[in-house]
């Protein structure tokens, strides 16, 4: 039949016309350099979903705000301890350089800081940053979205009576009693400096201009904004009005790519040239290969367990040491991480300052001991437990497989509860996970006290204080610290924090992880900083 | 007359459906787990902070009331702003549904274009090798899972092989076209860009290809099963004896056995502008699935039901147009 003919003819031509479109090269696509500008394609599992640094939501909103806006201070450049360049933190306040502000002063007494900002430093719109535009940017952070602890954490309460104008580029902040950490705020991207475009977009409903700074950015750090396609890309180009040095790479495509295993073959096959976002497995699948490589610091993020410290058998002090000596720790950072992470002994890092060392962390994998530890309890027969875990997490799941085994051993019989990251998160802030939950973060402020307020604060849920632990000393010792300059006085109740907690367990620690990206190797250049993102300006594009 | 009355009345089912809708994706939303004020106050926020974002959006209204504000702003044709693009979620959708009607409808344009004649031939020659193949691919795409195919094409395809683009969306790094519909097929045949036209439809052929066939599936088996019913009826018989051409016959065959297979491509169509969302990940498309699991993820609750909304307004007219052309198609049927 004649008919049947045309329709075999128009489905065979019709999927060879779609297979020989899919098959012809890609092109197109890639880093390129021409006439000395050089465009990097970064693969991303989301796009920021706001330019406004008091509203940041999710990693990539913040490293792009982090690459958009200039901070006032930036922590100086050092080598880490595996000789890696990354951000000096041990010398405290010490640590800080400039950024848009060019120095800083401090009086004898510790209560008055006058800031000096860099003369004719501009946002992208063309707008000087002066005075009265840091102290608005100030006044915006106290009262806006999720920006007040910033200021709260500088010593300032009320920003009309405490920060004042000095002349066109200085501003004198005086505060009630001196703040340990009063220049490393200066440095959180939430206090960011919003160039002064934003204050031209006032109304009277919007004081702030958070209606428009949720759109634009009036952008004062080495990049601006070029374009948006919502779901697909953003397009960075290098700031011209920026202070500092031009980036070496003038273009950066932040290109959506949601699913992790694309993110590696768009990596691998040179279409992109970094990647974040990655599993341990997928990091070790492009570490072997010849054209890529992992950039990996294990500096300030953390894999935790909370422990509910306010009802069932885990709110005894002991019951809780005694779980602190049945995790495999060396199974974790071996098998979880691949090696990368390390072993976290107590509440922080290492590269806190005033740590209080490896050597006072009592608790590692002693199976007997933790036996023993949960008889004198009152539980010789264990007892059962869940753990909860975010399912978009693989780490939290191998992790927990192997607490599971090891708990066993110990007659805690753990079941695992798996939820997605909204009820995970609800449950987790809301302390209303059951027995344990794993959890991973960092704080944005390398110091102890701050840390302790961040994730062992007082008060009701939600709160960062997963567990529920409430112990008066430490409570006492956190609001003494708080209020004290820096010095050998502060560090020692710094470690006097740091042994009741080791001693109490609020928190198993299970490792210090480690922050991956991936980059092709004609990409160079990458510097860990504590907000764990990457700089663009850091990096360098071979051809 | 009596259609205007039958489509009159349609239109008005189809406003209580949208409330319907509406009202149950509105409750629904709000008993999804997650704060969105503690999200968007951050690492560190205090309580009080976390309130007064709660104030700020009305989410400390009861839910009854925040319910009836709602439906307020949506008869004004206002679905509120999405807390994070602080856009409206009217832009926001118009940003995202061309992305996802130039896919879907491409795709099903292939899938009838090609699937009904397939299921067509097939269910004439039922014992021939072509008809076995199509039996045997009916099978198949009730099994393959959409992303699963997606996944594997862009494995072979482009990071194996290296012949198709990386997934990278709809147009890879290039600029898009200048905006006149939205879709780059039709802005960059406009704006004369052959480059971008060419790039348009090499970013397209993965994920139209995936598309096409697993949902080609439902719309060749209907045919299928359409017309091997069809040709075995009694009529067909009859016209066979009264010695009518084959040609006339198959007229006959046809106009009988489309109506259902009609029925497939528009709930299939319908299905595809929110059920394409597993595949849009994968190919990174932008689209509007994209958009509804990225604001399920951050308890974004207007675009979620804006997108509810405009998913249902669709699907609900799909089945007008269904009615409408079952009109056509079918003499038999007088509204």
């Amino acid at each position: 039949m004649k008919l049947s003919r045309w329709w075999r003819c128009g489905a065979l031509l019709a999927a060879v016309a779609l297979l020989g479109t899919a098959c012809q090269s890609s092109g197109g696509s890639g880093s390129s350099t021409s006439g000395g500008e050089k465009t990097l394609v970064y693969a991303t599992p989301a796009l920021p979903l706001t330019y406004d640094p008091c509203f940041i939501t999710g990693q990539q909103t913040a490293e792009i705000l982090t690459n958009l806006y200039s901070f006032w201070a930036y922590y100086k450049v050092g080598t880490l301890p595996d000789g890696a360049p990354g951000d000096s933190t041990q010398a405290g306040e010490n640590s800080m350089g400039p950024g848009m502000l060019k120095s800083w002063d401090l009086s004898p007494d510790g209560t008055v800081y006058t800031l000096h900002i860099r003369q004719g430093a501009k946002d992208s719109y063309g707008n000087e940053m002066t005075a009265t535009d840091m102290q608005w940017v100030l006044d915006r952070v106290s009262h806006l979205g999720g920006c007040p602890f910033v200021t709260s954490n500088m010593g300032i309460t009320d920003v009309s009576k405490q920060v004042a104008v000095v002349d066109k580029y200085t501003v004198k902040v005086t505060l009630s009693a001196p703040d340990p950490i009063f220049v490393r705020m200066l440095a959180v991207n939430n206090g960011a400096a919003v160039g002064p475009e934003a204050r031209k977009h006032v109304t009277s409903d919007d004081p702030w201009a958070a209606n428009w700074a949720k759109a634009n950015a009036a952008a004062t750090g080495p990049y601006k904004v070029e374009s948006l396609s919502p779901g697909v890309q953003m397009v960075l180009v290098s700031n011209p009005n920026f202070y500092g040095p031009k980036p070496e790479i003038t273009k950066i495509i932040y290109k959506e790519v949601p699913q992790a295993s694309n993110r590696v073959a768009v990596l691998l096959s040179g279409q992109a040239q970094a990647a974040r976002d990655l599993s341990q497995d997928q990091l070790n699948q492009i570490s072997q290969n010849k054209n890529a490589n992992i950039q990996c610091t294990t500096a300030n993020d953390m894999m935790n367990v909370a422990i509910n410290a306010a009802s069932g058998p885990t709110a005894n002090p002991q019951v809780r040491q005694a779980l602190a000596y049945a995790v495999p720790y060396d199974d974790i950072i071996k098998s979880v991480f691949n090696s990368r992470a390390k072993r976290l002994y107590g509440m922080v890092p290492s590269l806190y300052p005033a740590y209080i060392g490896d050597g006072q962390y009592p608790y590692s994998l002693d199976i007997n001991k933790a036996k023993q530890m949960l008889a004198s309890a009152g539980y010789p027969n264990g007892f059962n437990a869940t753990v909860m875990i975010d399912t978009a997490t693989p780490e939290h799941e191998r992790a927990a497989i192997l607490l599971q085994n090891s708990l066993k051993q110990i007659g805690v019989n753990l079941s695992i509860d798996t939820k997605p990251i909204a009820s995970y998160t609800d449950a987790l802030q809301g302390h209303t996970y059951g027995d344990l939950a794993i959890w991973q973060d960092h704080s944005l402020v390398i110091d102890i006290d701050y840390h302790a307020k961040l994730f062992l604060a007082p008060g009701p849920p939600p709160s960062f204080n997963f567990s529920g632990w409430l112990n008066p000393e430490f409570i006492a010792l956190e609001q003494q610290a708080v209020a004290m300059p820096g010095g050998p006085q502060r560090d020692t109740v710094l470690q006097q924090m740091q042994a009741i907690f080791n001693q109490n367990v609020p928190w198993l620690s299970l490792a210090n992880t480690p922050t991956c990206f991936a980059f092709l190797k004609k990409v160079s250049g990458y510097v860990w900083h504590t907000f764990n993102q990457v700089y663009f300006s850091d990096l360098k594009l071979g051809s | 007359m009596a259609f205007l009355r039958f489509f009159a009345q349609r239109l008005l089912y189809l406003l209580l459906q949208l409330l319907g809708v509406v009202t149950i994706t509105f409750f629904l939303v709000h008993l999804l787990p997650g704060n969105p004020a503690q999200a968007l106050a951050g690492q560190g926020a205090s309580p009080a902070a976390v309130k007064a974002i709660s104030h700020q959006l009305g989410f400390d209204k009861p839910l009854p009331q925040q319910y009836v504000i709602y439906v307020n702003n949506v008869l004004h044709g206002e679905f509120g702003n999405s807390i994070y693009t602080g856009q409206t979620v009217l832009k926001d959708l118009q940003q995202r549904i061309p992305a996802t009607l130039e896919l879907v409808t491409l795709s099903m344009l292939i899938g009838v274009v090609v699937g009904i004649p397939l299921g067509i031939y097939s269910g004439l020659k039922q014992r021939g090798v072509i008809s076995r193949i199509v039996f045997f691919y009916g099978m198949l795409t009730g099994a393959v899972p959409d992303f699963w195919l997606a996944l594997i094409l862009v494995f072979v395809l482009f990071f194996v092989l290296g012949w198709a683009p990386p997934p990278f969306g709809r147009l890879g790094v290039l600029t898009p076209p200048p905006h006149v519909t939205g879709f780059y097929l039709i802005d960059s045949v406009l704006s004369g860009q052959w480059d971008v036209l060419v790039s348009v439809l090499k970013y397209l052929a993965l994920p139209t290809i995936t598309l096409v066939f697993v949902y080609m599936g439902n719309v060749v088996k209907q045919a299928r099963s359409s017309v091997e019913e069809v040709s075995q009826s009694e009529f067909i018989e009859y016209a066979r004896a009264c010695g009518l051409s084959e040609r006339v016959v198959l007229r006959y065959m046809l106009r009988n056995a489309l109506a259902p297979v009609v029925t497939v491509i528009a709930i299939t169509y319908g299905f595809l502008l929110g059920g394409a969302v597993l595949v849009e990940t994968v190919f990174s498309w932008g689209g509007l699935g994209q958009y509804a699991v990225q604001s399920i993820t951050n308890s974004d609750y207007a675009p979620i039901t804006g997108f509810v909304l405009v998913a249902a307004l669709f699907m609900a007219l799909m089945y007008l147009v269904v009615d409408v052309l079952y009109a056509v198609l079918d003499p038999r049927i007088q509204y």
